[in-house]
């Protein structure tokens, strides 16, 4: 009875509500870790492998490093090549990030950013979701379920690049903010990481400005061949897939070195942009609202984007510890990062004048014997010098060079990131202070550097200044390196490494011919908008009007530094070539000095492909377009021309990074001061102030009799053909009708015009007034297009923004472009980049002669960047003629 | 024992061994989590969303308060020119340049007031351009458009792809002519 009785208790009391609680549990288990797979379909059974674990199959290395450095038949031969790790506990993949920030010498926060780091997606098809994790596992083996495998790897390596990044930008941070005496030299980087987000990628929709963005990376994206990108305006990366052209895999991402070659493409941007923000500081009046972003690359090849590349491919080595990269993704075509690697085919090695230097190898592919011009190969170079730079501080550096191997490489390079940050992001500031120190909403009205832009001229033509007329070359970006390096290593008191000396880093520099300049220039000149000029020769110190201004206490002060010369001892293999022995060729040479490019298909194709790329080349639809274009090798009314200019080098020595630009300049002169109207049709009411420019002699052209304007130095001022425009500024729009600013850069080609027998060279304006009668409306880029920025001196001939920059990789000495591209086979594939794009008003009457100024500089010119006592020249003086050789090149319009 | 109360008894282990299995799984799942929270120690996230996935983010120590997100002043447009159709004539302007076969869309950022040297301000607008290639593939940047005239004032942002050759033109340098000879893509 008992028993019975208490078997019946045992059931009603205790087994029943059991069984309903372990109900109710088993199903909220079962809520919380039901699968949910990638298709979000519902399989039968639960997995339970890496149950709660956030564990996933991973692979640490590509398969030919897994496989010792030897090319295995495919990833899934080579053993143990993916084994069990932890990925993350989130459903999805995607994760914030954070970074440690040091506000004080003994106060640090985290930095956290506020919208996702980082999201993996396979592709970007709009209709691909993000996978789930199974059972708060990653369940997704190779053999079974390859897509979802690499997107789980992505997630991976991701986070591993990305906590890495963080972890060395959070210590260059430290050390540029808080040395142990006051900087010798301004930080680029904002002193709150936290506030100001500047730590990833920042923007903001229509409501809130100043968040951190989501990088998307698509671990499979469909793709014409196989290949990797990174895209800066939708912020993703895509490694390619194509399962038709490939050599080892059809998936790029099976080798992380280019994967985390892609994050270098990603970090260079957040580098360059670090203080192009717009955070949070509506308490603050002045703070700086830059509507532009920085690149490191215009164009199809230029050097910035070999910078871009060099400076990636060291990012492959911050990760893999490797000197080379691409083993298994582009086998065959792996790429070098240091003289000791088996992957050169030249030869080369660490000895003295045996390195990879400039610009002996700009064109240098190990593979190929030909000259082949592209952003890799001259990318090589830079890569090359990183990397040496981070094994001197492994050797040489007291407090690393005693460290295990891993340390030793993490330490070695927090020290080249800390320096890459600080030169990317003076480089790419489109504020164009330089530093916070010198921003406006620091200052006080007692600031010896109040209202003074240090860096891409102004706020205004920072863009222009950074991008096109001062872009990052390798001169600018070894200098800026070298600056870095004198003060934040080499320096015996505020130096992370002071024994790897300033001597020894401008022979490393040297060695890879990159000791391309003579002065640091500490001393720089900064501008103001109103034409003053400032040195940095005043300490700035922190004021109590000051202190708080960057969100939080602790502004770092500033001691103003004497300009210091380059020991020229130690310019051994570095060559500098005055801009005297840049031309054209001469008619004995049997060189052509241009090549004419109007062929109307191939001008479509060149619309379209520079369209693409993202250039500005807008036409003057109606006035000219490929519609006119003849091909008979003539400039004929209303064609898009293309122009090669082949430029002779007459010196014995290579010339490298050979520029050539056709933007507006400050070339011309105000026939009479008071004439300041623009010609368009509202000023027309004002007619005796309409504006005649006359072309300012340069090197004797032209005559006066030609109507060339020649001026003696020595007094010159606002206006004059000898004062060259501080702040490059062309219309001013205050008034309902514009006035030109009398310095005004003026559009580059000028046209003859007959006057009672005399010819004279005259603007555009002019002639379309006086001897075409033409409307405004029937001007190229008139009115109706460029609004208030018409130019009517562009109104006959115009240069198209987005073709106004020819890059040439280099000049052979005693030889012509084509031919140094040519080598030995023959061949020279002439490109985009090349090539100056005009557009011809179809309104031009045949016979017509035009002559167009355009501007040649080159990285390893010795009278380009410096005047004759070696100082540097300041930034608006690139708004005129003088650091660079002015080509003239004439032309008849003709049917 | 009776067999109905061995029944009970065995009902009573299973259940005692379940309820250990539940326990265990819950306990090693909370033990992860806890390793993960310490490793993501970080602040607390003022402002972000996630629509899609529910997270399990620790709070951590709040060692600075994170700022909120700035709001922008809204523009007057009453003070600018503005031309409702300049979204129109850009695409226009760009589809000009481009054959048929690419694919082209604008996506609106922001407008913004353009500060210039003398004071005062331009309107204009950010935008993304995103262009398909014949081959599929495809490019964005970012542009600033005249609000007044759609015309582009720059394009920033450009895509970065490593292998380039899909979109180049490339060109052969003839002598004899002295013109620039497209090359045949397929000889390439």
């Amino acid at each position: 009875m008992f028993k019975t009785s208490l078997g019946k208790t045992f059931q009603q009391y205790i087994i029943a509500p059991l069984w309903g609680v372990i109900l109710v549990l088993s199903l909220s288990s079962c809520s919380e870790f039901t699968e949910l797979p990638a298709e979000g379909t519902r399989t039968e059974q639960i997995d339970t492998t890496f149950y709660g674990e956030g564990r996933g199959y991973v692979f640490q290395q590509s398969p030919f490093d897994a496989n010792g450095y030897e090319r295995p038949t495919s990833a899934a031969a080579v053993p143990n090549w993916d084994l069990p790790a932890f990925v993350t506990l989130e459903n999805e993949l995607v994760t914030d990030c954070n970074m440690s920030l040091q506000l004080t010498t003994s106060f640090s926060t985290t930095a956290t950013s506020n919208e996702d780091c980082f999201k993996i997606l396979n592709d970007d098809d709009p209709d691909t979701i993000p996978i789930q994790s199974i059972n708060a596992g990653w369940n997704y083996p190779y053999e079974t379920k390859i897509d979802e495998f690499f997107q789980v790897n992505a997630y991976y390596h991701s986070k591993l690049i990305v906590d890495r990044f963080l972890e060395s930008l959070s210590r260059a941070h430290a050390r540029v903010h808080f040395p142990n005496f006051d900087n010798d030299i301004p930080p680029v980087t904002k002193y709150d990481f936290n506030n100001t987000n500047t730590f990833w990628f920042t923007d903001g929709d229509t409501n809130n400005i100043g968040l951190n963005k989501t990088l998307t990376f698509y671990s499979k994206q469909p793709l014409d061949q196989l290949n990797a990108f990174f895209g800066a305006a939708r912020l993703e990366i895509g490694m390619g897939f194509n399962d038709q052209n490939f050599i080892t895999t059809p998936y790029t991402m099976e080798d992380l070195s280019i994967v985390y070659h892609e994050y270098g493409h990603a970090f260079n941007y957040i580098l360059m942009n670090q203080r192009n923000v717009v955070a949070d500081q509506s308490f603050i009046t002045n703070y700086h609202q830059p509507l532009f972003k920085s690149s490191l690359g215009k164009q199809f090849y230029d050097e910035a984007g070999a910078i871009n590349e060099g400076v990636a491919d060291w990012f492959a080595y911050f990760i893999t510890q490797r000197d080379a990269l691409g083993e298994w993704a582009f086998n065959g075509l792996s790429r070098p990062m240091s003289e000791t690697s088996d992957s050169h085919s030249a030869n080369v090695s660490k000895q003295s004048g045996e390195r990879l230097k400039y610009p002996d190898f700009t064109y240098y592919l190990a593979t190929s014997d030909s000259p082949d011009e592209d952003v890799h190969n001259a990318g090589q170079i830079i890569a090359h010098y990183l990397v040496s730079l981070t094994e001197e501080f492994k050797d040489k550096c007291i407090s690393i060079k005693d460290l295990g191997t891993n340390a030793k490489h993490e330490a070695a390079t927090d020290l080249t990131l800390m320096l890459l940050s600080e030169t990317l992001g003076e480089i790419g500031d489109m504020t164009a202070r330089g530093s916070d120190v010198f921003d406006s909403f620091i200052q006080s009205s007692t600031d010896p550097y109040l209202g003074k832009f240090f860096t891409n001229l102004n706020a205004f033509e920072a863009y222009l200044w950074g991008q096109v007329v001062r872009p990052p070359t390798f001169r600018r970006f070894a200098k800026l390196m070298a600056k870095n390096i004198r003060y934040r290593i080499s320096n015996t008191f505020n130096g992370a490494c002071p024994s790897f000396t300033v001597d020894m880093s401008e022979q490393l520099l040297d060695e890879y011919g990159l000791l391309l300049f003579n002065s640091y220039n500490e001393d720089q000149e900064g501008t103001e908008l109103s034409g003053s000029l400032t040195n940095l020769t005043v300490t700035d110190t922190q004021t109590s009007t000051e202190s708080g201004s960057n969100i939080t206490p602790f502004l770092p002060s500033y001691v103003a530094q004497a300009d210091t010369q380059v020991n020229n001892l130690n310019r051994r293999q570095t060559v500098l070539v005055s801009k005297d022995f840049i031309d054209f060729p001469t008619e004995a040479s049997g060189e052509p000095p241009i090549f004419i490019f109007d062929k109307q298909e191939g001008i479509r194709e060149l619309l379209s492909s520079l369209t693409f790329e993202g250039q500005n080349v807008t036409i003057s639809e109606g006035l000219a377009g490929p519609e006119y274009n003849n091909g008979n090798i003539k400039i004929s009314p209303g064609e898009i021309i293309g122009i090669t200019p082949n430029l002779f080098n007459f010196s014995n020595s290579q010339m490298g990074g050979v520029r050539i630009l056709a933007n507006d300049f400050d070339h011309m002169k105000l026939h009479d001061s008071s004439e300041i109207h623009v010609n368009s049709t509202d000023n027309l009411l004002a007619n005796e102030d309409i504006a005649i420019w006359k072309p300012c002699q340069i090197d004797g052209f032209p005559l006066e009799t030609e109507n060339g304007v020649a001026e003696t130095p020595g007094s010159e001022s606002e206006g004059d053909c000898l004062y060259t425009t501080k702040h490059n500024q062309t219309l001013k729009d205050t008034t309902l009708t514009p006035e030109y600013y009398p310095d005004a850069p003026q559009p580059v080609c000028m046209v003859q015009f007959n006057d009672e027998n005399e010819s004279k060279w005259v603007s555009q304006d002019f002639f379309r007034a006086q001897e075409l009668l033409l409307d405004d409306n029937e001007c190229l880029n008139g009115p109706s297009m460029s609004g208030d920025n018409f130019n009517p001196n562009e109104c006959l001939i115009r240069v198209l923004p987005g073709g106004s920059q020819a890059n040439f990789g280099k000049i052979d000495s005693q030889q012509t472009w084509i031919k140094t591209l040519q080598g030995d086979n023959g061949n020279a594939i002439v490109s985009s980049n090349h090539t100056l794009v005009m557009e011809v008003n179809k309104l031009i009457r045949p016979g017509t002669t035009f002559n167009c100024r355009f501007r040649v500089t080159y990285s390893n010119c010795s009278d380009c960047y410096e005047d004759e006592n070696g100082n540097e020249y300041p930034d608006y003086m690139f708004a005129g003629p003088e650091p660079y050789k002015v080509i003239n090149f004439s032309f008849q319009v003709l049917d | 024992m009776k067999k109905k109360d061995l029944i009970a008894l065995s009902l009573f282990c299973f259940m005692l061994v379940g309820t250990g299995i539940y326990f265990y799984y819950s306990w090693k799942y909370a033990e992860a989590q806890n390793l993960q929270s310490k490793k993501n120690d970080h602040s607390q996230k003022v402002l972000k969303t996630h629509s899609h996935h529910a997270h399990n983010h620790a709070h951590g120590n709040h060692n600075q308060q994170k700022r909120n997100p700035a709001a922008i002043t809204p523009i007057d447009y009453s003070k600018y020119q503005v031309n409702s159709e300049w979204k129109k004539l850009t695409l226009k302007k760009i589809k000009n340049n481009l054959s048929e076969n690419y694919l082209v869309e604008i996506e609106e950022v922001r407008a913004h007031e353009m500060p210039k040297s003398d004071g005062t301000k331009k309107l204009v607008q950010e935008v993304v351009v995103n262009i398909t290639h014949p081959s599929k593939a495809k490019s964005s940047y970012s542009a600033i458009i005249d609000n007044a005239t759609g015309s582009i004032i720059e394009t920033f942002n450009q895509v970065q792809y490593e292998k380039r050759d899909f979109y180049a033109v490339k060109l052969k340098a003839d002598y004899n002519t002295l013109q620039l000879v497209p090359l045949n893509k397929k000889q390439q």
